[in-house]
């Protein structure tokens, strides 16, 4: 720091410098960009390989549902509100998945039938009591079945759906 | 006497414990199934090993950051430290709220989660910002948390052996369930055998009642049957000494006799007569139950029907007793097809009835014809003064009747053959005092074996005074069922 604030700088010491700062500005001004649209979720069909990033921006555009249930990872009923998990699916081309394998930021992963995504309506929250769910607060995305609505989803093997701070959906 | 369960009641009885046993096995069964579920469903355990697992992440990814910071090179690391960071928060976050947290709060007792919440609350700003070049700071937060990782540790074991005490509980109540189920499963088996020789001994119990009721029936039809030809003979063998009898009255009678022998002759006279008219009731009445009665079909005046009356009716006079009168108030020439001695005798009966029986001052039997039907009145004057109502006549369920009426052997042979000829009797009270006994005859009343002979002379309608719209009695079937009814009373014996 004595050096920058003093005398000359080293030629060897300015290259260095320079080269660093054009590093940080080339990594810094996509960075700026996806920190305003970040990427939520990866959907890879697996079976032609298609690989689809739904950005915030995107994922905000699908038709927003809501979901209000108790939950045992929450106080109270919550209300958890983002898109369809069938509109993800089909925005990103695979709607005609059979089953689709979930996995969490924490490398967490679950399998579940397409049909459980029609059936009772799942939603894939981006918001938990109108505030966007961060990856502390269990998001960015977090898969939400209607629990109140009908009892077999209190279940073992649905409450294990429950994936919450996903970030990649397999399609096959 | 000693009491004995019926087979229904023991049936119900194992019924009810069988259901009782199912019910009790169901419900350890359903609580068993409950607690399983509620095992499943608790992931207490699964969210502390999650938070010592992030933590280990988190912990490592410190590490390493610091020590590629050693390096000249990019530090691929540096950005996994906050994230590392956060997936821990959420972790904690997870442990704290909702049922789940409430649940790992129960097993926390040295408060492990809140004291790690409260460390990741104190370096935030440092992992925010994290430089890995601060060795000292950051192995002081290193330090920090491996100490909370202990207690972590800790945590996972202490509910890990939670869980362990209650999956072991409700492995014990599963094994008692089965134990339960198996028992009363034998149970069940037990009971069904005990149904089974229940229902075997009460069919052999039935089938032993069933024989022995047959025996009876089989006997007592034999015994009705000998009694009947015993009856048929010895009325047969008294219609002959009888005769005898009547014959020498009436010889004595002819002969020359003081005022009181005639007078005593003439009882006899009667007395035989009535006697005779029994033997023939008795007659008649088995002719009747084995289906032998025959009736002949001719043409006849009605005055030659009277005159049969008054032929029967004669010898059982009393003398200066009831006023009896047989008219034919319409045309005595009209003709009827039917059996004229049949009708005479149940006419006589039925008059002899009332008189003998009931006790009537003055009777008087009327014949006439009316739309082809023969219409016999009987009608007797002052009948409050009758031992019995006259409806005891017809009815062997009025009141009286079962121990006069039903019971007379004449009243019952004619009813018969009133029914044997399609007929029908009622009783009317067309005035003050008065009563009648109305009996409707067919012409073509059907005749066993035989049909109406073609061209047979009809009678001319007549009238005798008959009150318009008034039914003239019982539909034949009825008459002829009550005359069934009748039958055995007048043909039994003294009752045992």
């Amino acid at each position: 720091m004595s050096q920058l604030r003093g005398g000359p700088m080293p030629d060897t010491v300015r290259r260095r410098l320079l080269s660093c700062l054009a590093v940080v500005a080339l990594i810094a001004a996509p960075r700026t960009a996806a920190a305003a649209d970040p990427v939520l979720l990866t959907v890879v069909d697996t079976a032609t390989g298609t690989r689809v990033e739904l950005t915030r921006a995107r994922m905000d555009a699908l038709a927003q549902h809501v979901i209000a249930t108790t939950t045992d990872f929450t106080e109270g009923t919550a209300e958890f509100r983002g898109p369809l998990a069938t509109d993800i699916l089909a925005a990103a081309g695979a709607g005609g998945a059979r089953e689709v394998k979930l996995v969490a930021a924490n490398d967490y992963s679950v399998t579940v039938p397409a049909d459980d995504f029609r059936a009772y309506g799942v939603v894939m929250a981006t918001e938990m009591n109108g505030k966007r769910l961060s990856l502390r607060d269990r998001g960015p995305v977090w898969v939400m079945y209607p629990l109140d609505d009908f009892p077999e989803l209190r279940r073992p093997h649905y409450i294990d759906r429950l994936i919450w701070q996903l970030v990649r959906v397999e399609a096959r | 006497m000693r009491w004995r369960p019926r087979s229904s009641f023991l049936i119900g009885l194992v019924l009810l414990a069988a259901v009782a046993l199912v019910g009790v096995a169901y419900v350890g069964q359903h609580r068993d199934a409950r607690s399983l579920e509620a095992l499943s469903a608790d992931s207490s355990l699964w969210h502390v090993a999650g938070i010592e697992r992030e933590l280990l992440r988190f912990t490592r990814a410190v590490t390493r950051a610091m020590a590629e910071s050693l390096h000249d090179t990019p530090n691929p690391a540096l950005a996994d430290v906050p994230f590392r960071f956060e997936i821990l928060w959420s972790r904690v976050l997870t442990t704290t709220t909702g049922p789940i947290g409430a649940r790992v709060k129960l097993a926390d007792s040295d408060g492990v989660v809140p004291r790690l919440m409260r460390l990741l609350e104190a370096h935030e700003a440092r992992v925010m910002a994290f430089d890995p070049a601060d060795h000292d700071g950051n192995e002081a937060m290193l330090a920090a948390f491996a100490e909370v990782e202990r207690g972590v540790t800790e945590l996972a074991a202490l509910a890990d052996r939670v869980e362990q005490d209650w999956t072991r509980g409700i492995h014990d109540a599963m094994l008692g369930s089965a134990e339960m189920i198996k028992g009363a499963g034998v149970l069940a088996l037990l009971l069904s055998l005990l149904i089974g020789v229940t229902l075997h001994r009460q069919a052999r119990l039935d089938a032993a009642r069933l024989r022995e009721i047959r025996a009876q029936a089989e006997r007592a039809e034999a015994a009705s049957l000998t009694r009947e030809r015993f009856l048929t003979m010895v009325s047969h063998e008294l219609r002959t000494p009888m005769n005898g009898v009547l014959g020498m009255i009436a010889l004595l009678q002819a002969s020359r006799l003081e005022q009181n022998q005639a007078f005593y002759a003439r009882h006899a006279w009667r007395s035989g007569h009535i006697m005779l008219s029994v033997i023939e009731a008795l007659l008649d009445m088995s002719d009747i139950r084995d289906g032998r009665l025959t009736l002949k079909r001719a043409e006849f005046a009605l005055a030659d029907l009277a005159r049969a009356v008054e032929t029967r009716l004669e010898p059982l006079g009393e003398p200066g007793a009831a006023r009896i009168c047989v008219d034919v108030p319409g045309d005595p020439a009209a003709r009827f097809t039917g059996d004229v001695a049949r009708i005479g005798q149940l006419t006589a009966q039925m008059v002899f009835h009332v008189i003998d029986t009931l006790g009537a001052q003055r009777c008087c039997c009327r014949f006439g014809l009316h739309q082809g039907t023969l219409e016999i009145v009987i009608r007797l004057s002052e009948r409050e003064r009758l031992r019995w109502p006259l409806e005891t006549i017809l009815d062997p369920a009025s009141p009286g009747a079962r121990s006069v009426a039903s019971d007379a052997s004449g009243p019952a042979v004619a009813r018969a053959l009133i029914a044997s000829m399609g007929g029908t009797a009622a009783i009317a009270h067309p005035g003050e005092g008065t009563a009648e006994l109305r009996i409707g005859l067919p012409s073509a009343a059907p005749v066993a074996g035989a049909a109406a002979p073609d061209g047979a002379r009809r009678a001319e309608p007549e009238t005798m005074g008959r009150a318009p719209g008034l039914p003239l009695g019982l539909p034949a079937a009825s008459l002829r069922a009550a005359a069934l009814r009748a039958e055995p009373d007048a043909m039994a014996g003294p009752r045992a």
